[in-house]
């Protein structure tokens, strides 16, 4: 039962603040969340790079080729680094909670929900930056193939993307059109 | 530019056709257009710097020691991302900047590598779609 207590006294200690200062303060956390998906995009671009250098070293022949697939595929996979990069903003600059009607406890657990959704960026990321490496290292070995290698890295990093836009879609629903709050 | 200097223009060039569509576009169709005209050229030309810087950071990592590549690139990465972070917050900020405009702006080149890649064979996907014993 203790920890009952303790969850209990955590939420009296909670409705103990004003709603406006709980959803700031969630907000807070919520944006600093949103942006460990930035962590995904800086691997698979480094990872991604050391392919890239490795496939020139072995083929210095080819290293022009292998540049411009390295770039292509690079790239693209920034794009859930920004997604991510918008949510946090918009909680702290543009945040549709603070005005927002409803109980302010669940307005808090919105901001911070957004914020852990987009940690899913984190795969996008790092997985569109493998298929870079993986074709870079491909053109490499057989530059003769690079526009089929090309078309299926970014097929492969097409699918990819999408848990990250998902992970958006949710993201901007906890914030601009919350269906919980109607619930009460 | 170094060695992907055609690419870039391609890629940059098409960027450019599409920004002034939509920049056409909502000077047409909206009521306030200079908001969204705004964003898109910010959040557009930015991209594109991003997207230069991007190709000078490759274009050096290919020359290095893999692990030091791998170092290089994801360092410039962070760069790159806080570029885009002033970027967007100052969009955020300022009244007479159209966020959304700015995020397309931001993205589009993204957008145009994909499409320019993956619908430009329509072999690709015939192939997919055949038989091995045809």
């Amino acid at each position: 039962m203790e920890g009952t207590n303790f969850i209990q006294t955590f939420i009296k200690w909670l409705a103990s603040f004003e709603p406006r200062v709980l959803i700031l303060a969630a907000s807070s956390l919520g944006a600093g969340l949103a942006m460990i998906a930035g962590i995904g995009p800086g691997i698979g671009q480094g990872y991604a790079a050391g392919k890239g250098a490795e496939a020139v070293s072995l083929n210095p022949k080819g290293s022009k080729q292998v540049t411009m697939v390295m770039l292509l595929g690079a790239a693209v996979a920034e794009t859930s680094g920004i997604l991510a990069l918008v949510v946090a903003l918009i909680l702290l600059y543009g945040n549709p909670l603070v005005t927002a009607q409803g109980a302010g406890i669940i307005l808090a657990a919105s901001a911070i929900g957004a914020g852990f959704s987009m940690i899913a960026g984190i795969g996008p990321g790092i997985g569109q930056g493998y298929a870079a490496g993986k074709s870079t290292e491909a053109v490499g070995r057989r530059p003769r193939l690079q526009s089929s290698i090309v078309r299926t890295m970014f097929l492969g990093q097409a699918v990819a993307q999408t848990t990250g836009i998902y992970a958006l879609i949710i993201a901007l629903v906890l914030m601009f059109a919350n269906p919980l709050t109607k619930l009460l | 530019m170094g060695e992907t200097s055609q690419l870039q223009f391609k890629i940059i060039k098409l960027s450019v056709v599409i920004l002034l569509l939509l920049i056409v576009v909502s000077i047409l169709f909206f009521n306030n257009p200079m908001v969204w005209v705004y964003g898109y050229l910010f959040g557009g030309l930015i991209g594109i710097l991003n997207f230069m810087l991007l190709a000078r950071t490759i274009e050096k990592a290919m020359k290095m020691v893999p692990s030091r590549a791998q170092m290089y690139a994801s360092a410039n990465y962070f760069i790159r991302f806080s570029i885009m972070a002033l970027v967007l917050i100052v969009s955020l900020k300022a009244d007479y900047i159209n966020t959304l405009a700015t995020l397309i702006g931001l993205l589009l080149i993204k957008f145009v590598i994909l499409v320019t890649n993956l619908f430009s064979d329509k072999e690709y996907y015939k192939r997919i779609f055949k038989r091995k014993e045809e």
